[in-house]
Parts: C-alpha cells; sequence; structure tokens
C-alpha cells in the first residue's frame, strides 16, 4: 500500500534522528545515508508528481 | 338595549368560537408578535407557556422547546411568528409557529446562557482538542457549494496541496433550513470517519442574522460529537461563535482554514532539499570525525610496534650476550680440551685403557692420540 507523504516523512525525521547520534558506528551510518535519501526521493517524487497534476 | 334598525349577529358560545377563529384566521393566519417574555413555564420538558407583553397588553402565548432559536428566560424581548386562536375552554391565546430573539440585549444574554451550560458539560475543554493530522488525504467539507466561501477554499486547496480528496457536503449555511441543514451534513461526514480525516465546516462574511445556525445548540453538539478532528472558518469581524468555539480548530476565514489543513507542496520541496543537504552534512561530519580517529589509532599503532620494536631490539641484544656466555668454544679458548674416543666424550681415566686411540678436540682443531699409559 503506497505511503501517505506524512508517513514518508515521520520516517525521514526518525532516520537523520539516527544519523545524528555521535556514538554513531561508520557502516550504520552508511546505510541510515542510503535510506535517508532514498526516502528524500520517493518525497520530492510525491510533490513532482503535485507539480504536474493535470487539472 | 338593542336598536331593532342595527344588524348585530347572535350566536351561541360554541358557534362563536367557531366564527370567531375562522374570522381571525382569514385576516391573520400567521402574524408576528413582539413583546417581553414573562411567566415562562415549561411543561414536561416539551411544552412551552408564556405571556408576551408591553406596557399596556400581555396576550398568552402556547409553544413547544424543539421550535426555539436557544434558551429562553423571562425578560427577554423576542418576535414570536404565531396563529391566533380562541380556545374553547382556555381562552384567546397565541400559538408559536416560530421563535426569534430580538434586540443585541437579548441575543447576547441567550448566547451567555448556552455558552455557559455547554461549557459547564465540557463542550468548549481546550483539553479536549484534537491536533489535525499532517496532511490529509481526505476531508469532508460542510457549505453551501454557491457560496464563495467554497469557491475561496478551493482555491487554496488547489494551490497548495491539490491531491487533497475533498468530499462536500451541500447544504445552506444561512436562514432557515441551515441548521437541520448543517446538522445532517455533519452527521452525514461523521458517519463516513473512516474516510475523512478532517471535517471542515466554512461560511464567509455576512449579517449578524446570518450567523444564527453557528449559534445553535444543535449545531454546536454535532461539531463536538464529531469523530474525527473539526475546523470551522466563519469569516467575519465579530465574537467567535459558539460552533467555532467547539471545534478543534477555528481559522478565521475558509481561506485560512485551507491554510491550516495542508501543507504548501512549494514549500515542502525546498524542506526536502534542506534535508538532503542536512543529511549530506551530517554524514561528511561522521565520515570527517571518523577519519580523524583512524588517524590517531593510527598514529598511537605506530607507536605500540616502534616500542615493540625497541623492546624485542633489546631482548635480542639480551639472548646474544647469553649465547656468547655459553659458548663452548669460549671455554676452550681458556685451554680447556674435550676428549673423545669412538666418538664417545671421555670424561674419566676409567673408561680407558693403554693403547686406545683418542680425539683431543682444542679451541682451533682436533689431534689424534693414544693412550699410552694410566
Amino acid at each position: 500500500m503506497k505511503k501517505k507523504y506524512r508517513d514518508l516523512k515521520n520516517e525521514l525525521e526518525d532516520v537523520i534522528s539516527k544519523l545524528s547520534d555521535p556514538n554513531i558506528d561508520v557502516d550504520e551510518a552508511v546505510d541510515l545515508k542510503d535510506q535517508a535519501e532514498k526516502l528524500i526521493k520517493q518525497l520530492q517524487k510525491y510533490l513532482d508528481d503535485i507539480d504536474t497534476k493535470d487539472d | 338595549m338593542m336598536d331593532s334598525d342595527v344588524q348585530i349577529p347572535e350566536f351561541g358560545v360554541s358557534d362563536f368560537v367557531i366564527v370567531f377563529n375562522q374570522t381571525i384566521s382569514s385576516l391573520y393566519s400567521r402574524v408576528i408578535v413582539t413583546g417581553e417574555v414573562s411567566g415562562l413555564r415549561i411543561s414536561r420538558g416539551r411544552w412551552l407557556y408564556y405571556d408576551l407583553k408591553d406596557e399596556d397588553s400581555k396576550i398568552r402565548v402556547f409553544g413547544s422547546t424543539d421550535r426555539l432559536p436557544g434558551p429562553l428566560e423571562n425578560g427577554m424581548v423576542v418576535s414570536a411568528l404565531v396563529t391566533p386562536q380562541l380556545h374553547p375552554q382556555f381562552g384567546f391565546s397565541l400559538n408559536q409557529i416560530d421563535l426569534q430573539y430580538k434586540g443585541q440585549g437579548t441575543i447576547t444574554k441567550a448566547f451567555d446562557i448556552l455558552y455557559k451550560k455547554l461549557a459547564k458539560e465540557g463542550l468548549f475543554d481546550p483539553a479536549k482538542k484534537r491536533h489535525l493530522p499532517y496532511a490529509p488525504e481526505n476531508i469532508a467539507l460542510v457549505t453551501s457549494r454557491e457560496s464563495a466561501a467554497y469557491s475561496d477554499f478551493m482555491k487554496i486547496i488547489s494551490a497548495r496541496w491539490p491531491r487533497l480528496q475533498i468530499d462536500l457536503y451541500d447544504t445552506p449555511v444561512q436562514g432557515q433550513q441551515a441548521v437541520d441543514g448543517i446538522v445532517n451534513a455533519l452527521q452525514k461526514a461523521n458517519q463516513n470517519h473512516a474516510t475523512h480525516e478532517v471535517i471542515c465546516v466554512i461560511r464567509g462574511g455576512g449579517a449578524d442574522d446570518d450567523f444564527h445556525a453557528f449559534n445553535d445548540e444543535r449545531v454546536v453538539r454535532a461539531i463536538s460529537a464529531c469523530r474525527i478532528p473539526t475546523v470551522v472558518a466563519i469569516g467575519h469581524e465579530r465574537d467567535e461563535s459558539l460552533a467555532e468555539l467547539s471545534a478543534d480548530l477555528r481559522a478565521s476565514t475558509p481561506s485560512n482554514a485551507g491554510e491550516l489543513i495542508v501543507p504548501d507542496y512549494q514549500q515542502e520541496k525546498i524542506i526536502c532539499e534542506q534535508k538532503m543537504y542536512t543529511i549530506a552534512n551530517t554524514f561528511l561530519g561522521i565520515i570527517n570525525d571518523n577519519r580523524q580517529q583512524i588517524s590517531r589509532t593510527k598514529d598511537a599503532l605506530d607507536q605500540i610496534l616502534r616500542d615493540v620494536i625497541v623492546r624485542e631490539r633489546q631482548y635480542l641484544q639480551l639472548k646474544q650476550q647469553i649465547v656468547r656466555t655459553l659458548d663452548p668454544y669460549a671455554i676452550l679458548r681458556q685451554g680447556y680440551a674435550v676428549i673423545k674416543s669412538s666418538g664417545a666424550r671421555i670424561i674419566s681415566k676409567k673408561s680407558l685403557k693403554k693403547g686406545q686411540d683418542l680425539e683431543i678436540i682444542l679451541s682451533d682443531g682436533t689431534v689424534q692420540a693414544e693412550v699410552t699409559g694410566l
């Protein structure tokens, strides 16, 4: 089921919060960075679809 | 007493009542009478009995509580839509069809009474206000399709978040049909609470009389009973209505309601880009921190290695000295010799015989010898 915009945003905030942990392991940081970039791309696509939506 | 030239109609009592009512009905089938309420009595929670009076006169009124615009108290000035009637037993009275408050004083008093009653029940309690969901996907909109409020609201949504699904519950928002219409619309929207995420009630500006529905107890209770968050926007420069007080969120205008319900997708794009920078910077920071840590660890390891090498060299030097000390040729160089016979070392003369061949190992070589005497 397609995720809602606000669910994607909440996930992104969660990932950023984990990435900001000063004790984070580098391997984990790499995974989180990839996750965050994927989430942002999904959010941007959602917004781009609004831009191109027919009236 | 009776002048025979004047035709004076004569009736029995009951006949007179009938004729009187027919006459009144033909002249004033419905009439509005304005006066001050006095002697108010409510029977069985349903039936109203009161007098409407002015400085000189007083008339009895009968009615029911379901046609009241709000609370009714002695002293209020009201305009009652009535049918005059002469009752066979109870005499002359007015049957109330509808009632409106007259004068700002009465309206304000009625508002205050209803406000206190509903506030006491907790309908306006700030602690019960719910938050709106962020970026909802579907909302219920209660308003008139023909109104400027509707077009203003739709314009804002179209500009900010056109993906929002809006289900319109079309209803008059002023006039006699407004209260029933708004209540029915809210109840229908509330039944579909699984589909909608917000219920929004809006209307634009107008005369004071146009807003009475939003101070009606039934409308306020219908809003309060909604199972999902509610937004009410009455676009008018005046005090808040009871409907707005009971909503989870009040907006100042229909346009403002649109702004509060959905984000602006252009702004969201900018926020996404900012998040991307934040992530990149945070990640670079982690890498840099790790680089520095790796560098420090490397330096520490190098130092440890150097220390180990120094220690090992010292150890080897010590061992070399011990080896040198234990070298057997060092003892031979002091003048000692090793004597062997047939490969076996001789350490006592007891194992020797006269004429036995011997090998004498000196520091600089080996000499062959023979036992000549013991």
